[in-house]
């Protein structure tokens, strides 16, 4: 999974005006929450968060948050609130994790290669995106691959038949169809 | 040219357009998207026009999503008639559109061509728009 580290300051102003104080000072309002432990009010610079978010292009990602109090916490995006007119950030919430721990992550699903089915007349039919799996944060990969390139009209491929790295284990239904070629 | 099949009722009260599109507002298909950056009324035939418009520059090499759906009755007097004696016959449909909204999404084509198509569908609109793509957005 990709990792980042993003520095941070511990907030301690709240608020609708403070907010919009904070923004119009190049800053962006943020919460870190999770593990047991109390929500940590946080600001970033919004430059620097702005273009780490849009490098992840909301796919999972481990990151690291420098806090300005000397503490770093891991923790994954759990959501970004953004302006529908500008794009520009309003607010991002951070779920903190233990990487040696297990967790739930939605997985997308790449299919690659021109199947020999298409070849023949064959249309390609994506039914699954994405998985749902289980695994350490830091093992579970950003992208499942699967190389249609043998499939015939009629060959479907399930969501248990993709290949899943060690440690990793399957949340979906194992016989949910994820792809297929069907006959035109 | 876009219209309901069916409607619980032929006419509507002609409302207020306030606010900011939350819903639609970020692309959920394609890579480039047309956003609308004011508000107004798209009606059935600016909908088609822009359609026609993006498919005419992309020569049917990518794919659009259209976002919008003129779901909404406008009525109209016919000319020359006194006030009164009820409200008018419906004329045509349109879609009401606030700031933010994505009205087109374009895929499997390269940026410059996204960029020029799109632009064309938004000369076609009376309102302002923008052509956003997804890698530049949240």
């Amino acid at each position: 999974m990709i990792t980042k580290e993003i520095p941070s300051a511990v907030r301690d102003c709240f608020g609708k005006g403070a907010m919009r104080r904070l923004r119009a000072a190049g800053k962006t309002p943020g919460v870190l929450y999770g593990a047991g432990a109390q929500a940590l009010a946080l600001e970033f610079e919004t430059k620097v968060l702005f273009s780490e978010l849009i490098d992840l292009q909301r796919r999972n990602a481990v990151i690291t948050l420098k806090i300005d109090n000397g503490t770093e916490k891991r923790a994954v995006v759990k959501e970004i609130q953004t302006d529908p007119l500008r794009d520009s950030l309003y607010h991002a919430d951070f779920l903190e994790i233990d990487v040696d721990k297990p967790a739930k992550f939605t997985v997308p699903v790449s299919y690659k290669g021109k199947a020999k089915g298409e070849d023949l007349g064959g249309l390609k039919s994506i039914s699954q995106r994405s998985v749902v799996v289980q695994g350490k944060p830091l093992s579970v990969p950003d992208e499942l691959e699967v190389d249609i390139r043998s499939l015939a009209i009629g060959d479907k491929i399930s969501a248990g038949e993709i290949t899943l790295p060690e440690g990793v284990t399957l949340i979906s239904d194992a016989g949910t169809l994820c792809f297929g070629i069907v006959a035109p | 040219m876009l219209s309901p099949k069916k409607v619980k009722h032929r006419k509507v009260f002609t409302g207020k357009n306030r606010g900011t599109a939350h819903r639609g507002s970020s692309i959920a298909f394609g890579e480039y998207a047309l956003k609308a950056t004011t508000r107004g009324n798209m009606t059935a035939q600016q909908i088609e026009a822009a359609r026609i418009a993006i498919n005419r520059k992309i020569k049917r090499g990518g794919t659009v999503w259209i976002r919008v759906f003129p779901a909404k009755p406008v009525t109209k007097k016919p000319a020359e008639t006194r006030m009164g004696k009820g409200k008018g016959s419906p004329e045509f449909w349109v879609c009401p559109v606030k700031p933010g909204k994505i009205l087109y999404e374009l895929g499997g084509v390269d940026e410059e061509l996204a960029v020029r198509a799109l632009t064309l569908a938004g000369n076609k609109l009376p309102f302002r728009t923008k052509v956003i793509s997804k890698r530049s957005t949240l």
